[in-house]
Protein backbone atom coordinates (compact mmCIF):
# COMPACT_ATOMS: atom_id res chain seq x y z
CA UNK A 1 0.00 0.00 0.00
CA UNK A 2 2.28 2.74 -1.25
CA UNK A 3 0.06 4.92 -3.40
CA UNK A 4 0.97 3.08 -6.59
CA UNK A 5 -1.90 1.98 -8.78
CA UNK A 6 0.04 0.47 -11.66
CA UNK A 7 -0.42 -3.22 -10.95
CA UNK A 8 -1.38 -5.41 -13.93
CA UNK A 9 -4.38 -7.66 -13.34
CA UNK A 10 -3.88 -11.37 -13.96
CA UNK A 11 -6.89 -11.49 -16.27
CA UNK A 12 -6.22 -14.96 -17.65
CA UNK A 13 -6.23 -16.39 -14.12
CA UNK A 14 -9.37 -14.47 -13.16
CA UNK A 15 -11.25 -15.69 -16.24
CA UNK A 16 -10.19 -19.26 -15.55
CA UNK A 17 -11.23 -18.94 -11.91
CA UNK A 18 -14.62 -17.48 -12.84
CA UNK A 19 -15.31 -20.29 -15.25
CA UNK A 20 -14.34 -22.89 -12.63
CA UNK A 21 -16.58 -21.35 -9.97
CA UNK A 22 -19.54 -20.75 -12.32
CA UNK A 23 -20.54 -24.41 -12.09
CA UNK A 24 -20.30 -24.65 -8.28
CA UNK A 25 -23.52 -25.40 -6.39
CA UNK A 26 -23.01 -22.46 -4.00
CA UNK A 27 -22.47 -19.96 -6.82
CA UNK A 28 -25.42 -18.23 -8.47
CA UNK A 29 -23.52 -16.49 -11.28
CA UNK A 30 -20.16 -14.93 -12.10
CA UNK A 31 -19.34 -11.62 -13.77
CA UNK A 32 -15.97 -11.07 -15.39
CA UNK A 33 -14.55 -7.52 -15.37
CA UNK A 34 -17.79 -5.55 -14.86
CA UNK A 35 -17.53 -1.99 -16.12
CA UNK A 36 -17.50 -0.48 -12.60
CA UNK A 37 -14.86 -3.03 -11.41
CA UNK A 38 -12.64 -3.59 -14.48
CA UNK A 39 -9.92 -5.53 -12.57
CA UNK A 40 -12.30 -7.89 -10.77
CA UNK A 41 -14.42 -10.96 -11.11
CA UNK A 42 -17.58 -10.98 -9.01
CA UNK A 43 -18.98 -14.29 -7.80
CA UNK A 44 -22.62 -13.96 -6.69
CA UNK A 45 -23.48 -16.59 -4.11
CA UNK A 46 -26.55 -18.81 -4.13
CA UNK A 47 -29.46 -16.84 -2.63
CA UNK A 48 -31.19 -19.98 -1.38
CA UNK A 49 -28.43 -20.41 1.19
CA UNK A 50 -29.18 -17.08 2.91
CA UNK A 51 -32.25 -15.87 4.82
CA UNK A 52 -33.56 -13.14 2.55
CA UNK A 53 -34.96 -11.06 5.41
CA UNK A 54 -31.42 -10.75 6.76
CA UNK A 55 -29.12 -10.90 3.71
CA UNK A 56 -30.40 -9.52 0.41
CA UNK A 57 -27.33 -10.70 -1.51
CA UNK A 58 -23.82 -11.99 -0.96
CA UNK A 59 -20.83 -12.09 -3.29
CA UNK A 60 -17.10 -12.63 -3.49
CA UNK A 61 -14.92 -10.22 -5.44
CA UNK A 62 -11.49 -11.40 -6.57
CA UNK A 63 -8.59 -9.26 -7.78
CA UNK A 64 -5.29 -10.86 -8.72
CA UNK A 65 -2.18 -9.13 -10.06
CA UNK A 66 0.96 -10.18 -11.88
CA UNK A 67 3.16 -9.07 -8.98
CA UNK A 68 1.49 -11.80 -6.90
CA UNK A 69 -0.84 -9.45 -4.99
CA UNK A 70 -4.45 -10.40 -4.48
CA UNK A 71 -7.56 -9.10 -2.73
CA UNK A 72 -10.46 -11.47 -2.11
CA UNK A 73 -13.47 -9.76 -0.55
CA UNK A 74 -16.54 -11.43 0.86
CA UNK A 75 -19.52 -9.07 1.05
CA UNK A 76 -23.02 -9.51 2.45
CA UNK A 77 -25.62 -6.88 1.76
CA UNK A 78 -27.89 -6.60 4.81
CA UNK A 79 -30.53 -4.63 2.91
CA UNK A 80 -28.32 -1.60 2.48
CA UNK A 81 -25.71 -2.19 5.15
CA UNK A 82 -22.57 -4.00 4.07
CA UNK A 83 -20.96 -6.75 6.16
CA UNK A 84 -17.57 -7.66 4.75
CA UNK A 85 -14.11 -9.11 5.22
CA UNK A 86 -11.06 -9.50 2.98
CA UNK A 87 -8.16 -11.88 2.40
CA UNK A 88 -5.17 -9.89 1.15
CA UNK A 89 -1.69 -10.48 -0.22
CA UNK A 90 0.19 -7.20 -0.65
CA UNK A 91 2.99 -5.29 1.06
CA UNK A 92 1.80 -3.45 4.11
CA UNK A 93 3.50 -1.30 6.71
CA UNK A 94 1.45 -2.75 9.53
CA UNK A 95 0.90 -6.40 8.59
CA UNK A 96 2.66 -9.33 6.97
CA UNK A 97 2.24 -9.60 3.21
CA UNK A 98 -0.50 -12.21 3.74
CA UNK A 99 -3.21 -10.87 6.04
CA UNK A 100 -6.91 -10.83 6.69
CA UNK A 101 -9.21 -7.88 7.38
CA UNK A 102 -11.86 -9.09 9.78
CA UNK A 103 -15.60 -8.45 9.48
CA UNK A 104 -17.89 -6.61 9.80
CA UNK A 105 -16.07 -3.67 8.20
CA UNK A 106 -12.69 -5.01 7.04
CA UNK A 107 -11.02 -1.72 7.91
CA UNK A 108 -7.24 -1.34 7.79
CA UNK A 109 -7.08 -1.59 11.57
CA UNK A 110 -9.05 -4.85 11.50
CA UNK A 111 -6.05 -6.62 9.94
CA UNK A 112 -4.66 -9.92 11.25
CA UNK A 113 -1.43 -11.50 10.02
CA UNK A 114 -1.91 -14.75 8.10
CA UNK A 115 0.01 -17.15 5.93
CA UNK A 116 -1.79 -18.47 2.86
CA UNK A 117 -0.93 -21.21 0.37
CA UNK A 118 1.23 -19.89 -2.52
CA UNK A 119 -1.41 -20.55 -5.16
CA UNK A 120 -4.58 -18.47 -5.44
CA UNK A 121 -6.40 -21.68 -6.45
CA UNK A 122 -5.59 -23.16 -3.06
CA UNK A 123 -6.39 -19.93 -1.24
CA UNK A 124 -9.86 -20.13 -2.77
CA UNK A 125 -10.43 -23.85 -2.20
CA UNK A 126 -8.71 -24.23 1.19
CA UNK A 127 -9.20 -20.86 2.86
CA UNK A 128 -12.06 -18.90 1.32
CA UNK A 129 -14.56 -21.62 0.37
CA UNK A 130 -14.43 -23.38 3.79
CA UNK A 131 -14.83 -19.99 5.47
CA UNK A 132 -17.85 -19.15 3.29
CA UNK A 133 -19.43 -22.53 4.09
CA UNK A 134 -19.01 -21.84 7.83
CA UNK A 135 -20.35 -18.33 7.42
CA UNK A 136 -23.48 -19.50 5.60
CA UNK A 137 -24.31 -21.62 8.65
CA UNK A 138 -23.51 -18.81 11.09
CA UNK A 139 -25.77 -16.40 9.20
CA UNK A 140 -28.77 -18.65 9.96
CA UNK A 141 -27.83 -18.69 13.65
CA UNK A 142 -27.59 -14.89 13.72
CA UNK A 143 -30.88 -14.59 11.88
CA UNK A 144 -32.72 -16.99 14.19
CA UNK A 145 -31.41 -15.43 17.39
CA UNK B 1 -36.40 -14.92 -6.80
CA UNK B 2 -38.73 -14.20 -3.90
CA UNK B 3 -38.67 -17.61 -2.31
CA UNK B 4 -39.78 -17.29 1.29
CA UNK B 5 -37.20 -17.94 3.97
CA UNK B 6 -39.06 -21.13 4.91
CA UNK B 7 -37.89 -22.68 1.68
CA UNK B 8 -34.35 -21.51 2.13
CA UNK B 9 -31.57 -22.91 4.25
CA UNK B 10 -27.81 -23.29 4.52
CA UNK B 11 -25.90 -25.53 2.15
CA UNK B 12 -26.68 -29.19 2.92
CA UNK B 13 -23.05 -30.22 2.45
CA UNK B 14 -19.54 -28.75 2.65
CA UNK B 15 -19.02 -27.55 -0.91
CA UNK B 16 -15.43 -26.51 -0.21
CA UNK B 17 -14.39 -30.17 -0.12
CA UNK B 18 -15.96 -30.75 -3.53
CA UNK B 19 -14.16 -27.73 -4.94
CA UNK B 20 -10.82 -28.99 -3.61
CA UNK B 21 -11.48 -32.37 -5.21
CA UNK B 22 -12.45 -30.81 -8.54
CA UNK B 23 -9.15 -28.94 -8.62
CA UNK B 24 -7.11 -31.96 -7.58
CA UNK B 25 -8.86 -34.35 -9.96
CA UNK B 26 -8.62 -32.11 -13.03
CA UNK B 27 -6.50 -33.47 -15.91
CA UNK B 28 -2.76 -32.84 -15.47
CA UNK B 29 -2.57 -30.38 -18.38
CA UNK B 30 -5.27 -28.22 -16.75
CA UNK B 31 -3.52 -28.33 -13.38
CA UNK B 32 -0.22 -27.31 -14.98
CA UNK B 33 -1.94 -24.53 -16.94
CA UNK B 34 -3.55 -23.14 -13.77
CA UNK B 35 -0.17 -23.21 -12.07
CA UNK B 36 1.49 -21.65 -15.13
CA UNK B 37 -0.79 -18.63 -14.86
CA UNK B 38 0.85 -17.88 -11.51
CA UNK B 39 4.50 -18.21 -12.58
CA UNK B 40 5.42 -14.58 -11.94
CA UNK B 41 9.12 -15.42 -11.54
CA UNK B 42 11.32 -18.09 -13.18
CA UNK B 43 10.25 -21.37 -11.62
CA UNK B 44 11.78 -24.84 -11.81
CA UNK B 45 9.93 -27.84 -13.19
CA UNK B 46 10.10 -29.66 -9.87
CA UNK B 47 8.26 -26.85 -8.14
CA UNK B 48 5.55 -26.72 -10.79
CA UNK B 49 5.18 -30.51 -10.47
CA UNK B 50 4.70 -30.10 -6.75
CA UNK B 51 2.20 -27.26 -7.04
CA UNK B 52 0.25 -29.00 -9.81
CA UNK B 53 0.53 -32.35 -8.03
CA UNK B 54 1.83 -34.28 -11.04
CA UNK B 55 5.03 -36.04 -12.06
CA UNK B 56 8.06 -34.04 -13.09
CA UNK B 57 7.95 -35.52 -16.58
CA UNK B 58 4.34 -34.60 -17.02
CA UNK B 59 4.94 -31.06 -15.73
CA UNK B 60 7.92 -30.63 -18.06
CA UNK B 61 5.95 -31.83 -21.09
CA UNK B 62 3.05 -29.44 -20.44
CA UNK B 63 5.34 -26.53 -19.57
CA UNK B 64 7.27 -26.95 -22.81
CA UNK B 65 4.05 -27.00 -24.77
CA UNK B 66 2.87 -23.80 -23.05
CA UNK B 67 6.24 -22.26 -23.93
CA UNK B 68 5.83 -23.39 -27.57
CA UNK B 69 2.50 -21.58 -27.90
CA UNK B 70 3.81 -18.46 -26.18
CA UNK B 71 2.00 -18.57 -22.82
CA UNK B 72 5.29 -19.11 -20.99
CA UNK B 73 8.91 -18.21 -21.61
CA UNK B 74 11.65 -20.74 -20.96
CA UNK B 75 14.07 -18.58 -18.99
CA UNK B 76 16.96 -20.97 -18.38
CA UNK B 77 17.73 -24.38 -19.85
CA UNK B 78 19.74 -26.04 -17.11
CA UNK B 79 18.00 -26.31 -14.78
CA UNK B 80 14.93 -25.62 -16.88
CA UNK B 81 12.86 -22.70 -15.56
CA UNK B 82 9.69 -21.07 -16.89
CA UNK B 83 7.79 -17.86 -16.28
CA UNK B 84 4.74 -16.09 -17.72
CA UNK B 85 5.24 -14.38 -21.05
CA UNK B 86 3.59 -11.06 -20.22
CA UNK B 87 3.64 -9.85 -23.82
CA UNK B 88 1.48 -12.84 -24.78
CA UNK B 89 -1.14 -11.88 -22.17
CA UNK B 90 -0.99 -8.23 -23.23
CA UNK B 91 -1.54 -9.27 -26.85
CA UNK B 92 -4.43 -11.50 -25.81
CA UNK B 93 -6.07 -8.61 -23.97
CA UNK B 94 -5.78 -6.11 -26.81
CA UNK B 95 -6.97 -8.76 -29.22
CA UNK B 96 -10.04 -9.39 -27.10
CA UNK B 97 -10.81 -5.67 -26.84
CA UNK B 98 -10.40 -5.22 -30.59
CA UNK B 99 -13.01 -7.93 -31.16
CA UNK B 100 -15.79 -5.90 -29.51
CA UNK B 101 -18.31 -4.74 -32.08
CA UNK B 102 -18.98 -1.01 -32.46
CA UNK B 103 -21.98 -0.96 -30.11
CA UNK B 104 -20.24 -2.94 -27.38
CA UNK B 105 -17.21 -0.70 -27.72
CA UNK B 106 -19.23 2.53 -27.51
CA UNK B 107 -21.35 1.29 -24.59
CA UNK B 108 -18.40 0.13 -22.55
CA UNK B 109 -16.35 3.25 -23.26
CA UNK B 110 -19.32 5.49 -22.39
CA UNK B 111 -19.93 3.72 -19.09
CA UNK B 112 -16.22 3.82 -18.23
CA UNK B 113 -16.07 7.54 -18.94
CA UNK B 114 -18.99 8.16 -16.56
CA UNK B 115 -17.25 6.04 -13.90
CA UNK B 116 -14.13 8.18 -14.38
CA UNK B 117 -16.22 11.35 -14.14
CA UNK B 118 -17.87 10.16 -10.90
CA UNK B 119 -14.47 9.48 -9.34
CA UNK B 120 -13.21 12.93 -10.34
CA UNK B 121 -16.22 14.46 -8.58
CA UNK B 122 -15.85 12.29 -5.49
CA UNK B 123 -12.17 13.05 -4.98
CA UNK B 124 -12.08 16.47 -6.63
CA UNK B 125 -8.86 15.71 -8.55
CA UNK B 126 -8.22 14.68 -12.16
CA UNK B 127 -6.31 11.42 -11.56
CA UNK B 128 -5.90 8.99 -8.65
CA UNK B 129 -2.15 9.68 -8.50
CA UNK B 130 -2.84 13.25 -7.43
CA UNK B 131 -3.87 12.09 -3.99
CA UNK B 132 -1.00 11.65 -1.57
CA UNK B 133 -1.18 8.34 0.34
CA UNK B 134 -0.72 10.35 3.53
CA UNK B 135 -4.06 12.00 2.78
CA UNK B 136 -6.05 8.79 2.30
CA UNK B 137 -7.28 9.00 5.88
CA UNK B 138 -9.11 12.22 5.09
CA UNK B 139 -11.48 10.29 2.83
CA UNK B 140 -12.20 7.33 5.12
CA UNK B 141 -10.48 4.08 6.03
CA UNK B 142 -6.99 4.28 4.47
CA UNK B 143 -7.03 0.85 2.89
CA UNK B 144 -10.57 1.17 1.56
CA UNK B 145 -9.61 4.48 -0.02
CA UNK B 146 -6.47 2.91 -1.53
CA UNK B 147 -8.57 0.10 -3.05
CA UNK B 148 -11.11 2.59 -4.33
CA UNK B 149 -8.35 4.62 -6.01
CA UNK B 150 -6.99 1.36 -7.43
CA UNK B 151 -10.36 0.77 -9.00
CA UNK B 152 -10.38 4.28 -10.41
CA UNK B 153 -6.93 3.63 -11.92
CA UNK B 154 -8.31 0.39 -13.39
CA UNK B 155 -11.17 2.30 -14.99
CA UNK B 156 -8.69 4.71 -16.58
CA UNK B 157 -6.44 1.88 -17.76
CA UNK B 158 -9.42 0.21 -19.38
CA UNK B 159 -10.37 3.45 -21.17
CA UNK B 160 -6.81 3.80 -22.45
CA UNK B 161 -6.59 0.16 -23.59
CA UNK B 162 -9.99 0.27 -25.26
CA UNK B 163 -8.97 3.33 -27.26
CA UNK B 164 -5.63 1.78 -28.07
CA UNK B 165 -7.44 -1.26 -29.43
CA UNK B 166 -9.17 1.02 -31.98
CA UNK B 167 -6.32 3.46 -32.50
CA UNK B 168 -8.98 5.94 -31.45
CA UNK B 169 -7.14 8.38 -29.26
CA UNK B 170 -8.60 11.85 -29.60
CA UNK B 171 -6.61 14.63 -28.00
CA UNK B 172 -8.04 16.41 -24.99
CA UNK B 173 -10.42 13.80 -23.70
CA UNK B 174 -8.76 13.58 -20.36
CA UNK B 175 -7.39 10.08 -20.32
CA UNK B 176 -4.16 9.63 -22.25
Amino acid sequence: MNGQHDRTPNRALLRELASLLASESWVDNTTVFPVNRPDSIVISLERQYYPHKYVSEAYIEVQSYTNGDFHISYVEDHHGERWLCRWDRHDSEDYTRDHFHAPPEARHEDGENREYPTSVWRVISRVVAPWVYERMGAVWDEFDS
Amino acid sequence: MNTSDDERGPSPSDFSEDLGERLENAPADERVYRTALELYTPTRVVEVAERADCSKNSARRHLRRLADIGVLTRVTENPETFERNESYFEWRRLNRLSELDDDEYRDRLGELLSEDEAYRETYDVETPDEIDPLEYGEYGDVETVWLDLNNWAAVRREIRDLRRSRQDNPVGEGVA
